[in-house]
């Protein structure tokens, strides 16, 4: 019996020291990417492209996090020093949480000169994006990965339908139309009058029907698409006369000198935002349930005349199996609201050689087009999104270079987290009743005070 | 086989039994003790101070500053609401539930073995799997609404309404972990002899009487273990919220233990984190104390 | 006992039946809905019940890249990961956590038992360690193992699951190691054994079945931990089952509940394997001990 128990206990050291993971026998570059929207997918590709080139000498390792886990790991990650992984793929939003621990790559453009692409072209990222995405606090931290904006989805069979348009027309005194390619975006009036309108004014639906499915979940969905009605405030001529330029690494929520744009006391446009917000709503299935996901889901059923979300959702809203394959359009909302991705490398990699390589594989002008064409990566150059060819094949990329003209962007704080986590607690209640418009957009404004004076902004 | 050795002589014997010691006390209790130490040093370091990853490596000690900003915090006594609503409900309800499931049961015994096995199915299944299962469920569109349909009932917006989110974690979490209590109770109301029931019938007593003076009194004990239990366990709810609203709508199910992890690791306050996990494994401390009491409470009034 | 057959009897009945039916819809609304294609699972009218069902789930789960779901198109690839690392991952880390945690508390079940060591208040110590909140543990224990180069490996999760694992394992068996009588092992110490004799060859044959039942029951607490095992991990090579679930159950592209629900019912087949055996020894597993 004695013995037995020996032979097992040796079996259990030796598979120990066998199966234990293995630190880099040999060079890996630990890549973590976020999970969806065809992200790791396309990091997955490029990665063994990389590999064919290189794999001799380091062999890139892409592992999918995701969202709702992926700034907690970074975090973690950064902060102990442990270097998880090399390349992050980091939300332009966490940069400000993030931003000290990611390396600082002119540095490493000038340390290894070998290796920086001359036919990169930086000038063929939109500015904004390059600003966002790759810019903070006076350094280049890392390289724009993929786009995202908030764009509306729209039901071609319901808003092409002569009948309806004649409908409307009576109805409303302008005609049904939808803005395409070198319009002019949608005001909010037309937005509201066409959610109406599909809601109660034609009956299209034998079931339930909505005009349109928007989100109001707390946290990202309730932080992004508030952005889109505050932001058009913000920057519209009266906006910037009344709060000043937008500074980049605030948002739009912000002043030009730093105070918290909405807060009621300083001016009453945060709460007509909030208003066209709420109004809107009620021609949506519960908002305040509706998260990026949730919001697709009304919409692909067929429940939902519009909708507003990430452009990236575009194959999911239109995959073969789903009800309203064939019969969607994008189209530009009042003021779209920026997401995105960046990579960006761990200021603790030993590896920013490879790691920079690896980025600049990823986000090259060709490598941006494949990915878009393969993958449906939202793409983050010029060069991609007014490609002719590609425009042709897929309906939705057109709106993404208009969206970019006017956009509104979120704070890119240490505290954002804190800022989106008070936001979904206080101003949802403003949905739920919890709240009046006015009482949740003050507190919610007096929070993000405090939060920010607390971390000594 | 090596049992066979009869080599004892006195010294021999007693230094056998501290090897035997040793090896079998000594080696458990230390490796459990090593796994504590560290935890416990860096728990109490960091609540004592700042460390906010964000903006530093290094923690910062500050004292009790932590703990005043605690009080002050909304987010703080939100979490602690909410634990509260869906422990009481949720403990109550499983309870409740438990007790009679354990009545009606306790006297089939064919298929009883097979009831018990698919009943331990809903504790035992991963929390995760539960979150997400039940988010399914209770999806707008999903099988509960289409039943109340039946009913005339309009579609309840359980993932989206404050009150009805909260209902949903609870209803998620009486589904887990009735059978527990159920379980316990019917072992409870299995040990009572079946001669004390024939006894008291014989007396004229039945049906309620029965219970409350026979059937209740005994399966007190079984009854006080499975609500301590539970209601520690519930306390530390994390994953069904977490996978099935994320603590929304607007912070309705944000628990405390879903607001320790974010404060931790998403706004990278951890010594902040640390301190109000140290607040709630006092309240579990509390709790428990309590709980005993009761126990000891109850014995001594006799209910034996 | 036919005798008995009247309306109470019926209505118990009928109650029992309603009460089977609420525990058990959940899970055949899992598994129905890895089963079903796409458009059933988003559409309406709810789909009940149906006959068109589908395996693809599955396969998307083990890396399956052709046809889905009889469509010729479909859009991007394999947008989930492959779920069999993370299984692997899974039971590696329950078996032998489970098993040393049964070797250790067996260990101490019966060191304590033999020696008359501890009494009230190593019980209550072990007791309290089962009020932890996990979260209490994650950090420390991400940098105790990031110093020794140990994140992102199994082991690190084995180790730390002990915590849980042995103080379960050793209130349990006390339990039945106090009813093995005395006299069986003083008789084999009067032949001649000593203590480590007398616990291979005469308790463990004797406490077999329940230490079944422990090492399924660690094995399953093991199995459904999450917190702690995403702090402590960060890759498929040592991610375990409900980190996978919980990185991958939203998945963004087109709502996949289909194969979220098929993930879900891979990991509900320990338990859904096991309830049969491990039954009959729960109420000491679940009270640990406290009673019998």
């Amino acid at each position: 019996m004695k013995n037995l128990f020996y032979i097992v206990l040796s079996l259990v050291l030796i598979s120990c020291l066998g199966v234990s993971s293995i630190v880099d026998a040999n060079e890996t570059l630990n890549v973590g990417i976020m999970s969806a929207h065809g992200m790791s997918d396309s990091a997955q590709y490029v990665a063994e492209q990389f590999n064919k080139k290189y794999g001799d000498k380091i062999e890139v390792k892409v592992t999918p996090i995701g969202f709702e886990l992926l700034l907690d790991k970074m975090l973690v990650d950064f902060s102990t020093g442990s270097n998880l992984f090399d390349v992050y793929s980091v939300g332009y939003h966490w940069i400000g949480q993030v931003g000290q621990y990611l390396a600082d790559l002119e540095k490493v453009k000038s340390e290894y000169p070998e290796i920086v692409d001359p036919n990169y072209n930086e000038e063929d990222f939109p500015k904004i994006l390059w600003e966002t995405y790759a810019t903070y606090k006076g350094k280049q931290i890392g390289l724009p990965f993929v786009d995202g904006t908030l764009t509306l989805f729209y039901r071609t069979d319901l808003f092409e339908n002569p009948e309806y348009k004649k409908a409307f027309k009576e109805e409303y005194g302008y005609e049904l139309k939808m803005p395409k390619l070198g319009d002019d975006p949608l005001t909010y009036q037309q937005l509201y009058d066409y959610a109406e309108f599909f809601t109660k004014g034609v009956k299209w639906s034998d079931g339930k029907q909505y005009g349109i499915a928007l989100p109001a979940a707390a946290g990202d969905p309730l932080l992004s698409t508030f952005c889109c009605f505050f932001g058009d405030y913000r920057r519209s001529p009266e906006g910037i006369k009344e709060f000043g330029k937008v500074d980049p690494d605030y948002g739009d929520y912000f002043t030009e000198d730093h105070k918290v744009a909405f807060d009621p006391k300083i001016s009453d446009f945060g709460l007509k935002a909030l208003k066209d917000y709420l109004e809107l709503g009620k021609f949506s299935p519960s908002p305040e349930t509706l998260d990026w996901i949730t919001t697709s889901e009304p919409f692909s059923s067929g429940l939902a005349a519009m909708m507003i979300g990430w452009g990236g959702y575009w194959p999911s809203i239109t995959a073969v199996g789903s009800k309203v394959h064939n019969k969607v359009a994008v189209s530009l909302i009042p003021m779209p609201h920026l997401g995105g991705w960046n990579v960006a490398i761990n200021d603790n990699s030993d590896k920013k050689k490879w790691a920079y390589m690896y980025m600049q594989m990823l986000t090259s002008k060709d490598m941006n087009k494949t990915l878009y064409k393969e993958f449906t990566e939202t793409p983050t150059r010029i060069s991609t999104m007014m490609d002719k060819e590609l425009q042709k094949d897929n309906p939705d990329l057109w709106v993404m270079a208009p969206s970019l003209k006017r956009v509104s962007t979120r704070p890119k704080m240490a505290v954002l987290s804190k800022l989106e986590h008070s936001m979904g607690v206080i101003l949802s209640k403003a949905w739920t009743g919890g709240l009046s418009p006015e009482e949740a957009l003050q507190r919610t404004a007096d929070e993000w005070n405090r939060i920010v004076k607390m971390a000594g902004y | 086989m090596s049992g066979l050795k009869r080599n004892y002589s006195k010294n021999n014997y007693s230094k056998n039994i501290n090897i035997a010691k040793t090896v079998f006390i000594g080696i458990p209790l230390l490796s459990i003790i090593l796994l504590i130490i560290y935890p416990t040093y860096f728990f109490i370091k960091i609540m004592l101070s700042r460390f906010d990853l964000s903006f530093m490596r290094e923690p910062v000690f500050i004292g009790l500053t932590n703990f005043i900003n605690i009080f002050s915090d909304i987010y703080f006594w939100n979490s602690v609401f909410n634990t509260f609503i869906i422990v009481v409900f949720a403990v109550l309800i499983e309870f409740a539930l438990g007790l009679c499931l354990a009545l009606l049961l306790g006297k089939i015994f064919f298929g009883g073995r097979i009831i018990k096995s698919l009943f331990i199915i809903p504790m035992m299944l991963p929390p995760i799997v539960a979150g997400l299962n039940f988010k399914l469920i209770f999806d707008t569109f999903g099988p509960i609404n289409e039943f109340l349909k039946i009913f005339g009932i309009d579609p309840i917006n359980w993932l989206g309404n404050p009150f009805w989110a909260r209902t949903s974690v609870i209803i998620a979490d009486v589904w887990q972990w009735t059978p527990f209590i159920f379980i316990i109770l019917l072992a409870g109301l299995q040990s009572i002899p079946e001669e004390l029931n024939e006894a008291a019938k014989v007396d004229g007593a039945s049906g309620f009487n029965l219970f409350r003076f026979i059937t209740w009194p005994l399966l007190v004990p079984s009854a006080t273990v499975a609500l301590a239990i539970r209601a520690i366990d519930a306390v530390k709810i994390f994953d069904v919220p977490f996978l099935l609203t994320a603590g929304g709508p607007g912070g309705a199910t944000e628990v405390l233990s879903l607001y320790i992890y974010r404060a931790t690791f998403r706004f990278g306050t951890m010594g902040y984190g640390a301190a109000m996990a140290s607040i709630m494994l006092i309240g579990l401390s509390l709790l428990a104390v309590l709980i005993i009491k009761i126990i000891n409470l109850s014995n001594r009034m006799g209910w034996d | 006992m036919l005798r008995k057959i009247n309306a109470i009897s019926t209505l118990k009945l009928i109650v029992c039946l309603l009460f089977v039916l609420f525990f058990m819809f959940p899970i055949y609304w899992l598994i129905l809905t890895s089963l079903k294609l796409p458009s059933d699972i988003t559409g309406s009218p709810l789909v009940w019940f149906t006959k068109n069902i589908t395996l693809d789930n599955y396969k998307l789960l083990f890396g399956y890249t052709g046809e889905l779901w009889g469509e010729q198109e479909y859009v991007g690839r394999s947008f989930l990961p492959i779920i069999t690392p993370y299984l692997v991952n899974s039971i590696f880390i329950g078996v032998f956590s489970s098993l040393i945690a049964l070797l250790l508390g067996g260990f101490l079940a019966f060191g304590v038992n033999q020696f008359n060591f501890g009494g009230s208040g190593l019980y209550k110590w072990l007791l309290s360690l089962r009020m932890l909140p996990p979260i209490v543990v994650a950090v420390p224990m991400f940098l105790i193992f990031r110093s020794l180069s140990m994140i992102n490996n199994r082991w690190s999760l084995i180790i730390v699951y002990l915590l849980i694992n042995v103080p379960f394992a050793t209130l349990l068996l006390i339990g039945f190691i106090k009813d093995i009588p005395k006299e069986i092992s003083e008789a084999a110490s009067i032949e001649g054994c000593n203590n480590f004799g007398i616990f291979f060859k005469i308790i463990l044959p004797l406490l077999k079945p329940i230490m079944v039942a422990v090492f399924i029951i660690s094995f399953i607490m093991c199995w459904n931990e999450l917190l702690i095992a995403n702090v402590l991990t960060a890759s498929e090579a040592a991610q375990t089952f409900p980190v996978f679930t919980a990185n991958f159950a939203q998945v963004e592209r087109g709502t996949a509940w289909g194969s979220a629900a098929a993930g879900g019912v891979i990991g509900s087949l320990p338990i859904l394997l096991s309830c049969m055996y491990i039954q009959k020894y729960l109420v000491s597993g679940l009270t640990a001990g406290t009673i019998k």
